[in-house]
């Protein structure tokens, strides 16, 4: 039977730039800088 | 007309009115209706930027085009996630910082104004001017969307519809202004986040699973799963444009200058962007679910959202998933309104016409010209086949390539000055005008990108030459930075 799926190309579109966001999002919460107090 | 959907529709709009009358008793000064005194935390910050940006888009536009044409419609969205990302990241805290330093400006025209010390007024009044004619267009676009609703779900007749929505919208802003626009919209956002991730997750449950889903769509066209079919470099490149837009929206940007510590950014930019990510993939997915479960293709295929919802969920419950795509609407409208009335209260009246007006006439007047801008705005809208939809891209376009570059300039470059500001913003705006106006070829690209870079390669030249920043404003800028 055939296997239907996204194209690799399109995985890697919408797996990648979309979710990077939040990931990076998330790094710069913890190491982000700070104002000074 | 279900009695369930109306019954949830009422408790919605009822809510909405009462945070505004609640708020109408909060307000004391202009700051605090068109600010809210900076005192939004930073969930509230991130939905509200998000439910503000998102319009009916989201739940109608993206979802129909995945529903008409597949995967070839991700683009728009990837190139707005980064967009707003980079504007989380590189923007929001140094615009909030920036702001408070700089004589602790309330609007985009008051910063400017304040950054470049420009004492002729002539950057604030044609800021200010932009502001007005690109929102009350947009205004005009967003409640033809909400007529449109109104219309469809109540039978309402399309003029009755326009004004029902508008008075409500209008009704809370007037009274409550920022924070009462803010709270809605966090209660809208997290009505609109909810119904993306529920409706698409139903549907494709009952087709049968993700793999069901996927040979339903391979069915109707094999291209459809494939996100370059049909592109050019050229289409995606000018998709994607779209996220260059963020870095110029006065009510996106107006939520940065509101949250209450710069710190708080981080946290906001984490909600904000999951928010925005998850409801993107839900609004995806949605159009995706809808190939599959619906039998016979829609005639229009922008109530897939709408639809599915009717469909899948018993009256009383899609009454409350329909709401959010009246919050959605309603969420930018008012956001817009806002930005405008400060305008006008601020911009106008206190800088030009009344520089010792007292705290409570600026509310008033301020006030006023929500009153005002959404008559002007219902009139435009008045006739449903007007062309204000068409627009949108255009005010978006044009406050992208006008303000996007000055604003980003203005953070971090210490030579800028109001020469090359008022350059950038004159010469992006005519771009996307006259760019507009052409077609074929390179045309074809969304005139965002040519207005960003011409407004970008304006505001170097008119720095370099002229006068040089003085002493104040570099001073200022290292404080900042």
């Amino acid at each position: 039977m055939e296997n239907i799926s996204l194209t690799t190309a399109t995985w890697l579109w919408l797996l990648l730039p979309m979710p990077m966001a939040v990931v990076l999002s998330v790094l710069n919460l913890f190491f982000g800088r700070r104002e000074k107090k | 007309m279900s009695l369930g959907i109306s019954f949830a529709f009422i408790v919605y709009l009822f809510i909405m009115m009462s945070i505004g009358i609640y708020f109408y008793f909060k307000t004391s000064d202009l700051s605090d209706y068109i600010l809210g005194g900076r005192k939004l935390g930073p969930a509230v910050t991130a939905l509200s930027a998000g439910a503000s940006d998102m319009s009916g888009w989201l739940l109608l536009g993206l979802p129909g085009a995945l529903y008409a044409g597949g995967m070839n419609n991700i683009w728009i969205a990837i190139g707005l996630t980064m967009g707003a990302f980079l504007n989380w990241q590189f923007v929001a805290r140094k615009l909030r910082v920036y702001t408070e330093k700089a004589g602790n400006s309330i609007t985009l025209p008051d910063y400017l104004e304040n950054r470049f010390e420009d004492r002729s007024k002539v950057l604030r009044v044609i800021s200010a001017f932009v502001i007005l004619i690109f929102f009350t267009i947009y205004v005009s676009s967003g409640l033809v969307g909400g007529a449109i609703l109104f219309e469809k779900t109540f039978g309402f007749d399309y003029q009755v519809a326009l004004w029902v929505g508008a008075i409500i919208i209008v009704g809370y802003t007037f009274l409550g202004g920022f924070m009462a626009v803010s709270l809605t919209d966090f209660i809208q956002g997290m009505l609109m986040f909810c119904a993306l991730i529920i409706v698409p997750v139903v549907a494709i449950k009952l087709v049968g699973g993700w793999d069901e889903t996927l040979k339903a769509v391979h069915k109707v066209n094999p291209g459809h799963l494939d996100a370059f079919s049909g592109m050019t470099t050229l289409g995606i490149i000018s998709l994607m444009a779209w996220g260059l837009g963020y870095f110029g929206q006065p009510h996106i940007l107006a939520r940065f200058m509101a949250i209450k510590s710069a710190d708080e950014t981080p946290k906001a930019q984490v909600v904000g962007m999951s928010w925005m990510v998850f409801g993107l993939f839900g609004a995806i997915l949605t159009g995706f679910a809808g190939i599959g479960f619906l039998e016979a293709p829609l005639e229009n295929s922008e109530t897939v959202f709408i639809v599915l919802t009717e469909t899948l969920f018993n009256p009383w419950v899609a009454g409350v998933i329909l709401a959010a795509i009246l919050s959605a609407i309603m969420s930018t409208i008012d956001s817009q309104l806002l930005v405008c009335s400060s305008a006008v209260a601020e911009d106008f009246y206190r800088s030009i016409l009344k520089k010792d007006a007292s705290p409570k006439e600026l509310v008033w007047i301020g006030r006023i010209s929500v009153l005002v801008l959404a008559l002007i705005a219902t009139a435009f809208a008045s006739d449903p086949g007007s062309k204000v939809l068409d627009l949108v891209s255009y005010a978006w376009g044009g406050f992208g390539a006008a303000f996007g570059p000055v604003i980003i300039l203005s953070l971090f470059w210490k030579n800028m000055t109001r020469n090359g500001a008022l350059a950038g913003m004159i010469t992006g705006a005519v771009t996307v005008i006259v760019w507009k106006n052409l077609s074929g070829g390179i045309f074809d690209v969304y005139e965002i990108l040519p207005g960003f870079i011409v407004c970008t390669i304006a505001i170097c030249i008119g720095s370099m030459i002229g006068k040089k920043p003085s002493k104040e404003m570099v001073d200022l800028f290292d404080e900042v930075a």
